[in-house]
């Protein structure tokens, strides 16, 4: 069975996350500080754990967020990884993170995962995200 | 506190251009609460929205650090709170800084090794900053808590300034920390 489209509404602490299955597009947006991520990305990563059984040939992955604490960073990049294991099986994917154009925080923020990951990931400077 | 201390008091924390002072339990509702204060105090004194989300920014790790690492009150020190978690935060402004102090109670066993953590960041410059959080960020296994050992690398490079602090030793097994994080205001 396909998967269906995904959308979890953002709270004060966490983000809004939509995915378009015809699309293949993730997109989290909003600000992401909760205590403790490990609980916010868990049902996240289950559902991309079904995703990649039968993905979109190519699978895009948009990180606009405006805030996000260590916690986040964390989980996110434990996120990518597994999205990196999955990268050129089933699918391709790329990741582009959003960042307001004077905002250095967000863009070494990208830069640091840039250095980790091993994956398609583009910095893309908007105006106002 | 008798009424001469009281405007004692409000004149100390007016001259330290004081924000916001809290002391009392830390949880994740009053760390919302002080976001949320300090979100909109902010968009009345600093028209520089890269400033407010520097400051809002550091001030989340601030505090998600605290509420993860506190330490019990001493038993003797305990006489109003039944709650353990107990801190004092206070924001406040000059012309150069917006400054965030923490005080907190630490077990005497984790002094040394905090102390140990702190001046090892202190030490090191804008690339080393870079280095160590991205070696920490690849290597560190995500705790049960959501923590993975970053908060303090962030908060230093993030404010572009060392962290400062004092240990004062409240008996054999405790000592309070205090902690300055200063935010370059301009």
């Amino acid at each position: 069975m396909d998967v269906k489209d995904l959308k979890i509404e953002s709270t004060i602490k966490t983000p809004e996350i939509t995915f378009l299955a015809k699309e293949g597009r993730l997109t989290l947006s909003g600000r992401s500080i909760p205590e403790n991520s490990i609980d916010f990305f868990k049902p996240l990563n289950d559902w991309l754990n079904q995703y990649f059984v039968k993905p979109n040939p190519s699978t895009r992955i948009e990180v606009k967020l405006e805030y996000f604490n260590t916690s986040t960073s964390k989980s996110m990049l434990d996120m990518f990884k597994f999205m990196e294991g999955h990268n050129g099986l089933l699918t391709s994917i790329e990741i582009d993170w959003y960042y307001e154009n004077d905002d250095e925080d967000m863009l070494e923020a990208g830069e640091d995962y840039q250095a980790i990951l091993n994956i398609p990931f583009n910095l893309v400077s908007v105006e106002e995200l | 506190m008798a009424h001469s201390n009281l405007y004692d008091f409000f004149r100390k924390m007016d001259q330290d251009g004081v924000i916001l002072s809290y002391k009392g339990i830390i949880s994740p509702e009053l760390i919302t609460s002080i976001l949320n204060i300090m979100e909109s105090k902010m968009q009345v004194v600093e028209d520089n929205l890269r400033i407010r989300k520097k400051v809002y920014n550091v001030l989340v790790e601030i505090l998600q650090n605290l509420y993860h690492h506190v330490d019990a009150i001493p038993d003797s020190f305990n006489e109003t709170q039944s709650d353990n978690r107990v801190v004092m935060v206070i924001i406040s402004k000059d012309d150069t800084f917006y400054t965030v102090q923490t005080g907190n109670y630490i077990d005497n066993s984790k002094v040394n090794s905090l102390l140990k953590r702190i001046d090892t960041i202190n030490e090191l410059d804008v690339n080393g900053l870079k280095e160590m959080y991205q070696q920490q960020l690849n290597s560190a296994v995500i705790s049960d808590k959501g923590t993975a050992g970053l908060g303090m690398i962030d908060i230093v490079r993030k404010s572009g300034n060392k962290l400062e602090y004092l240990i004062l030793p409240v008996g054999s097994a405790n000592s309070f920390f205090c902690l300055t994080i200063n935010i370059n205001a301009i």
